[in-house]
């Protein structure tokens, strides 16, 4: 067999065709004897014909039978993902409208809250009824601050809050409809 | 992780995995015939590509999902076969890819596969060992051109489609990989027309 740099031929792909099946015409197999390029790819074309044979009487393939319950048990499982995939988003959302919602409303009522730990620092930790009497008395204290300052907030930065409120309402007002719809 | 569903959700659920049942074009008799077909040399494709006997496993059922998925059906089992194996090539293409690794060395390839454990005469397991090596030591794409031309028996339209590249400059680099391969065989001492004996 000669190796030494064969340029490429046109009939290479019968070659390999016929190397492949094992069907020669008598011309082919003349010019595969005179031609090097040829004379190569066909044997090539058996050694990894051989590959394929040995791969193909030995590999484990799973049952096509098999494959197609899992094709369709997949398809199954996508299928379920792409229909909950709204209900997900919606549901993060909510999550983060809410999230969004609290650190708002601790924002806008700092001062109430600041107020209302202070008084919790000097009230000192007491126990039993008279800690509860105090607790009672601060959280007045703290309702009392929140709505002296309501005019303030309202003005100021109640319109992100409102929307936020707005935005949940309508959601849950969607929820309910699509539920009693379906119901 | 499970979570609890609503009626509203399990009945969308059951909508929806009604809608899977027809997401298939072909039925079941026609896929099994078809994979019965080609289950066998894509595996082979894929095994002596990557030199990965569980990666071809993984591939090979990944490329029949995707191509029930595409609701792609065609009586020409030929035209199908070749979808098939671009599927393949594209899976294999984008694992390399996505691992962000290249295709193992050959000291470390799957070796210990059942494959090559195999009872064989002592001449035959030293040429398949040999071949073996040799073509490890081919890039990625030249064992596909090669596997795909001359095991495959499909036409440089057919790679080209299959491997991403140009019609025209299949044949160039089909030759070179074919040149590499016999020189690589001729270090080893193996000449094809030795082998055939």
């Amino acid at each position: 067999m000669n190796f030494s740099k064969p340029l490429p031929c046109k009939e290479e792909m019968r070659v390999i065709r016929s190397a492949r099946t094992g069907f020669w015409d008598a011309g082919l197999e003349q010019h595969v004897a005179s031609c090097p390029a040829c004379s190569e790819a066909a044997a090539m074309a058996r050694l990894l014909n051989e590959m394929r044979a040995v791969d193909e009487s030995q590999c484990r393939i799973p049952d096509s039978g098999l494959m197609w319950w899992k094709a369709q048990l997949l398809a199954r499982r996508e299928a379920g993902e792409d229909a909950t995939q709204p209900i997900s988003f919606v549901e993060r959302f909510s999550y983060v409208l809410g999230g969004v919602c609290a650190i708002a409303v601790c924002i806008l009522q700092w001062h109430a809250i600041r107020g209302w730990l202070i008084s919790l620092g000097q009230g000192g930790w007491k126990m039993g009824s008279a800690y509860l009497g105090e607790a009672a008395s601060q959280a007045q204290r703290v309702f009392s601050s929140a709505a002296s300052t309501g005019p303030n907030w309202l003005t100021q930065l109640g319109l992100p809050i409102a929307t936020g409120a707005a935005i949940l309402g309508l959601f849950t007002a969607i929820a309910v409809y699509l539920a009693h719809l379906e119901e | 992780m499970w979570k609890e569903l609503s009626v509203t959700e399990v009945q969308q659920l059951d909508r929806a995995i009604g809608a899977a049942d027809e997401t298939f074009q072909m039925d079941e008799q026609s896929f099994r015939a078809f994979y019965d077909l080609t289950a066998r040399s894509l595996w082979s494709y894929l095994y002596r590509t990557s030199g990965n006997a569980t990666l071809a496993d993984d591939l090979a059922q990944e490329s029949y999902y995707r191509l029930l998925r595409v609701r792609f059906s065609d009586p020409n089992h030929d035209y199908m076969k070749n979808y098939l194996f671009r599927i393949a090539t594209n899976l294999l293409r984008d694992h390399w890819r996505h691992a962000k690794v290249e295709p193992p060395p050959p000291s470390e390839r799957d070796d210990a596969h059942p494959l090559h454990n195999q009872p064989a005469s002592a001449a035959e397991s030293h040429i398949e060992s040999d071949l073996m090596r040799a073509m490890n030591d081919l890039k990625p794409r030249e064992r596909q051109l090669l596997w795909l031309a001359y095991v495959e028996g499909s036409s440089h339209r057919e790679i080209a489609q299959a491997a991403g590249l140009r019609e025209q400059s299949v044949r160039g680099l089909l030759f070179r990989a074919r040149a590499r391969l016999a020189t690589l065989l001729r270090r080893r001492g193996l000449a094809p027309g030795a082998a055939q004996q």
